[in-house]
């Protein structure tokens, strides 16, 4: 079953062409690799998925609904590009940075209950985090703020997890072990994840699911 | 030595004082963390073309802050939106504006009347109007303010998240919006219009010295608004100063005593690992 559908889509930003007639199926608990160099349009097309950028032409459907109508994003998860560096410096404990992801479910007066601490707890644990829940954020390495970021978005347990190079900022071991975290959570959970990255070895070694983007245009590798 | 609380007008001062430390530093630290502490200076100023306003005119200067500083700051967003690129622009423009209506008015005020009191504020002349006025707007800016934090932080955190997670961006940044606008206008006759956006940084950038989480860092924010206020009118009324600028002044005192303390502590702590590491 496909999650997402991507057909026939091009974009460009004024006169500057980005992707020419992109289409690709992405099924359930596939784990998929967007590789491509820096400007390639990596990051425009995880756009297009979010809702964020419109396509000039072609057509997006998740879960088999057209994304112009699609309104449940709470089944999606999002770790951006500089996730890090939009919460650096901002006073904020891990705990409430994880437990942020469970605001849709809150209701209004949003006071967290014990089963939502729990959740917490799980996501934390399931990237091994669980001990630094009360510590701040902006305390932590940078692989260890990354493990954060990824509870958070996992928290909320969405079916589709998009991720824009989360390893740029990691050294190899840090981005071979988040990949290999990654493959584990599309395993254990079933989790559709979609990553946009440079790491052809770590995409090889874990990725179901891999595509270049490059010259405008989508290339199945595997 | 003179009992500061037998006075009534020192009673209504405290009272204002207070109620405006706690919602002062709460959309203070906001600002911070959004990055747009020039937004306070720039509404502060425009405030007084408000005050200015209803000198002239003649209804509640404080209302006349708070439509002007309103007016300001959907002037100031209307420009980000055009010029999404030079987004300090907007607050510059209408600082420009709202200053230069200001001194245009005041020139056309009666002699009489204190124009000056506004821009270093006088809150021991708080009348017993003005204070069920300011205290009843800032229960309501409290409350309010209450109701969205949780849609603030995860807003000021990421807004992307925030959208993703079903927040009403656009909904919430409006409201922050006018809650700024209400917030300056009220304290420009008490703090002093020159002088507000300094009680919004100031217990922010304390309380932010001290690494705590978000919501302890709010809390930690308030006290420190409470503790300038209160110091400040205690001195203020013993020097026989202006008590805005004392409050300021001795706000700015604290924040340095923070940074200055929490630098000896990880200087120390840093020759212990050194010295454990030896």
């Amino acid at each position: 079953m496909n999650v997402i559908s991507i057909k026939d889509v091009t974009f460009s930003y004024e006169t500057h062409h980005v992707l020419d007639h992109i289409s690709l199926d992405i099924k359930k608990g596939d784990f998929l690799a967007i590789l491509g160099s820096n400007g390639t349009g990596k990051t425009t097309l995880l756009k297009i998925l979010l809702n964020e950028l419109k396509p000039t032409t072609g057509t997006v459907a998740i879960f088999g609904q057209d994304i112009k109508t699609f309104n449940d994003w709470t089944k999606i998860g999002y770790l951006s590009q500089n996730a890090t560096a939009n919460v650096a410096g901002f006073p904020t404990t891990v705990k409430e940075l994880v437990a942020s992801s469970l605001h849709a479910e809150l209701g209004v007066i949003k006071i967290l209950k014990k089963s939502h601490r729990e959740r917490v707890f799980e996501a934390l644990k399931l990237v091994g985090m669980e001990t630094y829940q009360n510590r701040l954020f902006a305390k932590l390495s940078g692989g260890q703020q990354q493990k954060v970021l990824l509870a958070r978005s996992l928290v909320s347990r969405p079916e589709i997890l998009i991720l824009d190079e989360p390893t740029s900022a990691l050294d190899e071991a840090s981005s071979q072990a988040l990949f290999s975290l990654l493959k584990k959570i599309s395993l254990e959970k079933a989790t559709t994840i979609i990553i946009s990255t440079h790491s052809q070895a770590c995409s090889n070694n874990n990725c179901n699911h891999i595509v270049n983007l490059d010259s405008e245009r989508l290339k199945e590798e595997r | 030595m003179m009992n500061i609380f037998a006075y009534e007008f020192m009673q209504r001062a405290f009272i204002v004082g207070i109620a405006l430390a706690i919602i002062i530093p709460l959309i203070g630290l906001i600002m911070v963390l959004k990055r747009s502490s020039m937004i306070g200076d720039t509404l502060a100023h425009t405030s007084l073309a408000g005050v200015a306003a209803g000198l002239l005119i003649g209804f509640n200067p404080i209302v006349g802050a708070i439509i002007a500083c309103v007016i300001a700051v959907f002037a100031i967003e209307g420009i980000q939106k055009k010029l999404p690129k030079n987004k300090d622009l907007g607050m510059a423009v209408v600082l420009t504006i709202g200053i230069s209506a200001a001194g245009l008015l005041s020139t056309y005020i009666p002699s009489g009347v204190n124009f000056n009191s506004y821009l270093f504020g006088s809150i021991t002349l708080v009348s017993q109007n003005d204070l069920l006025l300011i205290v009843s707007i800032a229960a309501v800016i409290l409350l309010v303010f209450l109701v969205i934090v949780k849609d603030l932080y995860l807003m000021t955190l990421d807004e992307k998240m925030a959208k993703l997670s079903g927040v009403k961006v656009s909904l919430i940044n409006f409201i922050f919006t006018l809650l700024t606008a209400i917030t300056v206008g009220i304290a420009a006759k008490t703090v002093g219009a020159l002088i507000v956006s300094s009680l919004m940084i100031l217990p922010a950038a304390c309380a932010m010295q001290f690494e705590k989480g978000f919501y302890k860092t709010l809390l930690l924010s308030v006290g420190f608004g409470v503790l300038y206020t209160v110091a400040g009118l205690v001195v203020a009324f013993y020097a026989n100063q202006r008590a805005g600028a004392t409050i300021v002044l001795i706000g700015a005192i604290i924040f340095v005593a923070v940074v200055f303390i929490k630098w000896i502590i990880n200087k120390r702590r840093l020759e212990r690992l050194r010295r454990a590491n030896d």
